[in-house]
């Protein structure tokens, strides 16, 4: 599993499909990387979403979004970067709605799935990192 | 995501196909609003060749399941592979939402 290693970028702008690109691009990563077990690949793509969708809801037009997906040494990693202007959010104060709640729970997943989800104001705009350990289920 | 829907005897079966996420939960909305509004409120959502959902595909389901029970009905799953169920159970949702085997025997028990 360790000896498996890519990457891959997908830039574009900030829009409905977006998500659905990144995603294609996360399927073309799995193929570089073959050994990548499935809860992993799973669960990672879970985080990806959340924070892509995030992202593309949240942004005015024209806000570019730049992904880049890598796997190797045993971790899975995404740095996403946006030209949107700087977000404030407190990531530590998620917990999941309840049950009938249609709504809400993104960010809960997202700390859930990761073991380091972490947002960086830039000059530019965001900087969102993501990394899940690789084969650490049951955490 | 590709969605369809199909009547059959006191139910219909909704299939979604591809990834059910924020660009194809409104699609799935409104298939089971359509349906509703007909006068069906026993709907099966057919997971079978769903291959991963959000939190956003979540919320889609559990509207889905609010307004099918209000109508009197029922909003339940089947087909539902690894990838899904691993997100339900994330979400405490494989309690809330039943999962069948298949469409057909999802409101057997009726």
């Amino acid at each position: 599993m360790s000896g498996d290693r890519g990457t891959v970028t997908h830039q574009g702008t900030a829009s409905p499909g977006f998500v659905d690109e990144v995603l294609d691009a996360l399927e073309s990563l799995w193929i570089a990387v073959p050994s990548v077990p499935t809860e992993d690949r799973t669960l990672f793509m879970l985080a990806v979403s959340e924070v892509t969708t995030n992202i593309v809801q949240h942004s005015e037009p024209g806000v570019r979004v730049e992904v880049l997906l890598s796997a190797e040494e045993g971790q899975l990693r995404a740095i996403v970067r946006d030209t949107a202007p700087a977000v404030s959010l407190d990531l530590g104060a998620a917990a999941l709605p309840g049950p009938e709640s249609e709504s809400g729970r993104g960010l809960a997943l997202t700390l859930e799935v990761l073991d380091e989800f972490r947002h960086d104001a830039t000059s530019e705009g965001n900087s969102w990192t993501l990394r899940r350990a690789i084969g650490t289920s049951g955490r | 995501m590709n969605l369809t829907t199909t009547a059959h005897e006191g139910f219909a079966v909704v299939s979604i196909d591809g990834r059910l996420i924020a660009s194809g939960a409104p699609l799935l909305r409104r298939a089971v609003d359509d349906l509703i509004g007909d006068g069906t409120s026993r709907v099966v959502v057919d997971l079978s060749r769903t291959e991963f959902i959000d939190s956003s595909g979540l919320g889609a389901l559990i509207g889905g399941l609010k307004r099918t029970r209000v109508a009197g009905g029922d909003l339940r799953l089947a087909g539902v592979p690894d990838a899904v169920r691993a997100v339900l159970r994330l979400t405490n949702l494989d309690r809330v939402l039943g999962e069948y085997a298949t469409p057909e025997t999802a409101f057997d028990e009726r």
